[in-house]
Protein backbone atom coordinates (compact mmCIF):
# COMPACT_ATOMS: atom_id res chain seq x y z
CA UNK A 1 0.00 0.00 0.00
CA UNK A 2 1.27 3.46 -0.80
CA UNK A 3 1.35 5.23 2.51
CA UNK A 4 1.36 8.80 1.20
CA UNK A 5 -2.39 8.52 0.63
CA UNK A 6 -3.09 7.54 4.19
CA UNK A 7 -2.95 10.97 5.79
CA UNK A 8 -5.48 12.58 3.41
CA UNK A 9 -7.81 9.62 4.00
CA UNK A 10 -7.46 9.82 7.77
CA UNK A 11 -7.87 13.60 7.82
CA UNK A 12 -11.01 13.34 5.68
CA UNK A 13 -12.43 10.69 8.00
CA UNK A 14 -11.71 12.85 11.03
CA UNK A 15 -13.37 15.86 9.40
CA UNK A 16 -16.54 13.93 8.50
CA UNK A 17 -16.85 12.32 11.94
CA UNK A 18 -16.14 15.59 13.67
CA UNK A 19 -18.80 17.32 11.55
CA UNK A 20 -21.46 14.76 12.40
CA UNK A 21 -20.62 14.46 16.12
CA UNK A 22 -19.93 18.15 16.67
CA UNK A 23 -16.72 17.42 18.59
CA UNK A 24 -13.03 16.87 17.83
CA UNK A 25 -11.84 13.41 16.78
CA UNK A 26 -8.53 12.01 18.01
CA UNK A 27 -6.45 9.57 16.00
CA UNK A 28 -4.86 6.62 17.80
CA UNK A 29 -1.87 4.45 16.90
CA UNK A 30 -1.98 2.58 13.61
CA UNK A 31 -1.96 -1.22 13.63
CA UNK A 32 -1.43 -3.80 10.90
CA UNK A 33 -3.88 -6.68 10.51
CA UNK A 34 -3.16 -9.69 8.33
CA UNK A 35 -6.76 -10.81 7.85
CA UNK A 36 -9.78 -9.05 6.37
CA UNK A 37 -12.25 -9.78 9.17
CA UNK A 38 -13.55 -6.94 11.33
CA UNK A 39 -12.81 -7.05 15.06
CA UNK A 40 -15.94 -5.17 16.09
CA UNK A 41 -19.65 -6.04 15.89
CA UNK A 42 -20.57 -3.50 13.21
CA UNK A 43 -18.61 -2.99 10.01
CA UNK A 44 -19.67 -0.75 7.12
CA UNK A 45 -17.61 -1.23 3.98
CA UNK A 46 -17.19 0.47 0.61
CA UNK A 47 -15.20 -1.29 -2.08
CA UNK A 48 -13.12 0.17 -4.91
CA UNK A 49 -12.30 -1.25 -8.32
CA UNK A 50 -10.16 0.14 -11.11
CA UNK A 51 -6.75 1.77 -10.89
CA UNK A 52 -7.31 1.84 -7.16
CA UNK A 53 -8.70 -1.36 -5.72
CA UNK A 54 -9.51 -2.65 -2.29
CA UNK A 55 -11.86 -1.39 0.37
CA UNK A 56 -12.29 0.91 3.31
CA UNK A 57 -14.29 -0.30 6.27
CA UNK A 58 -15.55 1.59 9.30
CA UNK A 59 -15.76 -0.68 12.34
CA UNK A 60 -17.46 0.06 15.64
CA UNK A 61 -19.13 -1.58 18.60
CA UNK A 62 -22.91 -1.96 18.61
CA UNK A 63 -23.26 0.76 21.27
CA UNK A 64 -21.11 3.17 19.30
CA UNK A 65 -23.09 2.38 16.15
CA UNK A 66 -26.38 3.15 17.89
CA UNK A 67 -24.93 6.33 19.40
CA UNK A 68 -23.45 7.49 16.10
CA UNK A 69 -26.70 6.95 14.17
CA UNK A 70 -28.52 8.89 16.90
CA UNK A 71 -26.03 11.77 16.85
CA UNK A 72 -26.24 12.05 13.07
CA UNK A 73 -30.03 12.29 13.21
CA UNK A 74 -30.11 14.34 16.42
CA UNK A 75 -32.44 11.83 18.06
CA UNK A 76 -32.18 8.92 20.48
CA UNK A 77 -31.82 5.43 19.00
CA UNK A 78 -32.16 2.30 21.13
CA UNK A 79 -31.44 -0.32 18.47
CA UNK A 80 -29.87 -0.79 15.08
CA UNK A 81 -33.10 -0.25 13.13
CA UNK A 82 -33.06 -0.28 9.30
CA UNK A 83 -32.94 3.54 9.40
CA UNK A 84 -30.00 3.49 11.82
CA UNK A 85 -28.16 1.06 9.52
CA UNK A 86 -28.97 3.26 6.51
CA UNK A 87 -27.53 6.22 8.44
CA UNK A 88 -24.28 4.34 9.12
CA UNK A 89 -23.99 3.24 5.50
CA UNK A 90 -24.39 6.84 4.38
CA UNK A 91 -21.77 7.90 6.96
CA UNK A 92 -19.32 5.40 5.47
CA UNK A 93 -20.23 6.38 1.93
CA UNK A 94 -19.61 10.09 2.61
CA UNK A 95 -16.45 9.41 4.59
CA UNK A 96 -14.89 7.15 1.95
CA UNK A 97 -15.96 9.33 -0.96
CA UNK A 98 -14.51 12.46 0.60
CA UNK A 99 -11.34 10.57 1.41
CA UNK A 100 -10.81 9.21 -2.07
CA UNK A 101 -11.94 12.24 -4.12
CA UNK A 102 -8.36 13.42 -3.93
CA UNK A 103 -7.26 10.19 -5.63
CA UNK A 104 -9.62 11.01 -8.49
CA UNK A 105 -8.15 14.48 -8.79
CA UNK A 106 -4.70 12.91 -9.01
CA UNK A 107 -5.83 11.05 -12.11
CA UNK A 108 -6.79 7.65 -10.77
CA UNK A 109 -9.97 6.23 -12.21
CA UNK A 110 -12.02 3.81 -10.18
CA UNK A 111 -15.55 3.12 -9.09
CA UNK A 112 -16.96 2.80 -5.60
CA UNK A 113 -19.37 0.06 -4.67
CA UNK A 114 -22.53 0.92 -2.75
CA UNK A 115 -21.92 0.62 1.00
CA UNK A 116 -22.60 -2.66 2.74
CA UNK A 117 -22.95 -3.18 6.48
CA UNK A 118 -22.25 -6.24 8.64
CA UNK A 119 -23.70 -6.70 12.12
CA UNK A 120 -22.84 -9.61 14.39
CA UNK A 121 -20.22 -11.26 16.56
CA UNK A 122 -17.08 -12.96 15.26
CA UNK A 123 -17.74 -12.08 11.63
CA UNK A 124 -15.27 -13.76 9.27
CA UNK A 125 -14.50 -12.17 5.91
CA UNK A 126 -12.47 -13.81 3.18
CA UNK A 127 -11.13 -12.35 -0.05
CA UNK A 128 -8.29 -12.77 -2.51
CA UNK A 129 -7.00 -9.21 -2.52
CA UNK A 130 -4.01 -10.22 -0.37
CA UNK A 131 -3.62 -6.73 1.04
CA UNK A 132 -2.99 -6.26 4.74
CA UNK A 133 -5.39 -3.98 6.56
CA UNK A 134 -4.20 -0.84 8.25
CA UNK A 135 -6.30 -0.07 11.30
CA UNK A 136 -6.51 3.52 12.48
CA UNK A 137 -8.53 4.05 15.69
CA UNK A 138 -10.53 7.28 15.75
CA UNK A 139 -11.87 8.41 19.13
CA UNK A 140 -15.07 10.42 19.02
CA UNK A 141 -17.34 11.70 21.78
CA UNK A 142 -19.65 8.78 20.94
CA UNK A 143 -17.02 6.07 21.13
CA UNK A 144 -14.17 4.59 19.13
CA UNK A 145 -14.47 3.83 15.43
CA UNK A 146 -11.72 2.00 13.56
CA UNK A 147 -10.83 2.96 10.03
CA UNK A 148 -9.84 -0.29 8.32
CA UNK A 149 -8.01 0.44 5.06
CA UNK A 150 -6.85 -2.09 2.48
CA UNK A 151 -6.03 -0.36 -0.81
CA UNK A 152 -3.74 -1.00 -3.74
CA UNK A 153 -2.80 1.50 -6.46
CA UNK A 154 -2.70 -0.58 -9.62
CA UNK A 155 -1.46 2.20 -11.89
CA UNK A 156 1.81 2.68 -10.03
CA UNK B 1 -28.23 30.00 11.85
CA UNK B 2 -28.15 32.18 8.75
CA UNK B 3 -31.03 34.42 7.63
CA UNK B 4 -33.81 32.39 6.07
CA UNK B 5 -34.61 32.36 2.37
CA UNK B 6 -37.96 34.13 2.01
CA UNK B 7 -38.98 32.87 -1.41
CA UNK B 8 -41.14 29.76 -1.23
CA UNK B 9 -40.27 26.83 -3.47
CA UNK B 10 -41.27 23.20 -4.01
CA UNK B 11 -38.47 20.67 -4.11
CA UNK B 12 -37.97 17.05 -5.12
CA UNK B 13 -35.31 15.07 -3.26
CA UNK B 14 -33.70 12.09 -4.99
CA UNK B 15 -31.38 9.76 -3.06
CA UNK B 16 -31.39 6.04 -2.33
CA UNK B 17 -30.40 6.73 1.28
CA UNK B 18 -33.26 7.56 3.63
CA UNK B 19 -30.83 9.36 5.93
CA UNK B 20 -29.57 11.53 3.06
CA UNK B 21 -33.13 12.43 1.98
CA UNK B 22 -34.15 13.35 5.52
CA UNK B 23 -31.02 15.46 6.02
CA UNK B 24 -31.69 17.39 2.81
CA UNK B 25 -35.39 17.87 3.60
CA UNK B 26 -34.50 19.21 7.04
CA UNK B 27 -32.01 21.73 5.62
CA UNK B 28 -34.19 22.85 2.70
CA UNK B 29 -37.24 23.29 4.93
CA UNK B 30 -35.37 25.91 6.95
CA UNK B 31 -34.91 27.99 3.80
CA UNK B 32 -38.53 28.25 2.70
CA UNK B 33 -38.76 24.95 0.86
CA UNK B 34 -41.80 22.70 0.74
CA UNK B 35 -41.30 19.03 0.00
CA UNK B 36 -42.97 18.10 -3.30
CA UNK B 37 -41.82 14.49 -3.18
CA UNK B 38 -39.04 11.97 -2.73
CA UNK B 39 -37.50 9.47 -5.14
CA UNK B 40 -34.99 6.68 -4.54
CA UNK B 41 -33.71 6.19 -8.10
CA UNK B 42 -33.14 8.10 -11.30
CA UNK B 43 -36.07 6.38 -12.95
CA UNK B 44 -38.44 7.40 -10.18
CA UNK B 45 -37.03 10.95 -10.28
CA UNK B 46 -37.92 11.28 -13.97
CA UNK B 47 -41.48 10.08 -13.32
CA UNK B 48 -41.97 12.27 -10.24
CA UNK B 49 -40.55 15.34 -11.96
CA UNK B 50 -43.21 15.01 -14.66
CA UNK B 51 -46.07 14.57 -12.21
CA UNK B 52 -44.98 16.95 -9.44
CA UNK B 53 -43.32 19.76 -11.43
CA UNK B 54 -41.07 20.92 -8.57
CA UNK B 55 -39.27 24.27 -8.72
CA UNK B 56 -35.97 22.59 -7.95
CA UNK B 57 -34.57 19.05 -7.79
CA UNK B 58 -31.77 17.87 -5.51
CA UNK B 59 -30.42 14.67 -7.01
CA UNK B 60 -27.81 12.20 -5.80
CA UNK B 61 -25.47 10.89 -8.48
CA UNK B 62 -24.79 7.32 -7.42
CA UNK B 63 -27.98 5.30 -7.11
CA UNK B 64 -29.04 1.77 -8.00
CA UNK B 65 -30.62 1.46 -11.44
CA UNK B 66 -30.62 4.74 -13.34
CA UNK B 67 -27.93 7.04 -11.93
CA UNK B 68 -28.42 10.73 -11.24
CA UNK B 69 -26.51 12.01 -14.26
CA UNK B 70 -28.70 9.94 -16.62
CA UNK B 71 -31.85 11.16 -14.87
CA UNK B 72 -30.59 14.74 -15.16
CA UNK B 73 -30.26 14.34 -18.93
CA UNK B 74 -33.70 12.73 -19.28
CA UNK B 75 -35.45 15.43 -17.26
CA UNK B 76 -33.72 18.19 -19.22
CA UNK B 77 -34.66 16.53 -22.51
CA UNK B 78 -38.33 16.92 -21.54
CA UNK B 79 -38.00 20.26 -19.79
CA UNK B 80 -34.95 22.35 -20.65
CA UNK B 81 -35.85 24.83 -17.90
CA UNK B 82 -35.61 22.25 -15.12
CA UNK B 83 -33.46 23.40 -12.21
CA UNK B 84 -31.44 20.47 -10.95
CA UNK B 85 -28.76 20.51 -8.27
CA UNK B 86 -26.55 17.44 -8.15
CA UNK B 87 -25.60 16.08 -4.74
CA UNK B 88 -22.75 13.66 -4.28
CA UNK B 89 -20.40 12.33 -1.67
CA UNK B 90 -17.72 12.31 -4.39
CA UNK B 91 -16.48 15.81 -5.17
CA UNK B 92 -13.70 15.30 -7.67
CA UNK B 93 -13.29 17.79 -10.51
CA UNK B 94 -14.23 15.51 -13.42
CA UNK B 95 -17.54 14.56 -11.86
CA UNK B 96 -18.46 18.18 -11.08
CA UNK B 97 -17.49 19.33 -14.60
CA UNK B 98 -19.47 16.51 -16.19
CA UNK B 99 -22.61 17.33 -14.20
CA UNK B 100 -22.43 21.04 -14.99
CA UNK B 101 -21.71 20.36 -18.67
CA UNK B 102 -24.81 18.20 -18.85
CA UNK B 103 -27.02 20.96 -17.49
CA UNK B 104 -26.93 20.78 -13.69
CA UNK B 105 -27.36 24.22 -12.13
CA UNK B 106 -25.14 23.51 -9.16
CA UNK B 107 -23.19 20.78 -7.40
CA UNK B 108 -23.15 20.03 -3.68
CA UNK B 109 -20.85 17.61 -1.90
CA UNK B 110 -22.13 15.76 1.14
CA UNK B 111 -22.58 16.27 4.02
CA UNK B 112 -25.23 18.75 2.86
CA UNK B 113 -25.24 20.48 6.24
CA UNK B 114 -21.93 22.07 5.23
CA UNK B 115 -23.23 23.52 1.94
CA UNK B 116 -24.06 27.25 1.67
CA UNK B 117 -27.65 26.26 0.92
CA UNK B 118 -29.29 29.68 1.09
CA UNK B 119 -26.90 31.07 -1.54
CA UNK B 120 -27.32 27.99 -3.74
CA UNK B 121 -31.12 28.18 -3.65
CA UNK B 122 -31.09 31.91 -4.42
CA UNK B 123 -28.66 31.41 -7.30
CA UNK B 124 -30.48 28.46 -8.84
CA UNK B 125 -33.98 29.94 -8.57
CA UNK B 126 -32.92 33.39 -9.82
Amino acid sequence: MRLDYLDPIIESAKAVLSGYTGAPVERGSMQLREHASPSKEVGAVVGMAGEVEGRIMLEMSRDTAIGMAGAMNKEQFTELSPFALDTLMELTNVLVAKAVSELNDRGFTFRLTPPLIFVGDNIKCYGNLNIESLIIPLSTRIGQLDLNIALRMNAL
Amino acid sequence: MQARQNKQFKFLVVDDSEFARKALIKVLSTFGGTLAGEAVSGQEAVQKYKSLKPDIVFMDITMPGMEGIDALEMILRDDSTAKIVMVSSLGHHDLVKDALKKGAKHFITKPVQNAPMEDIIRFVLA
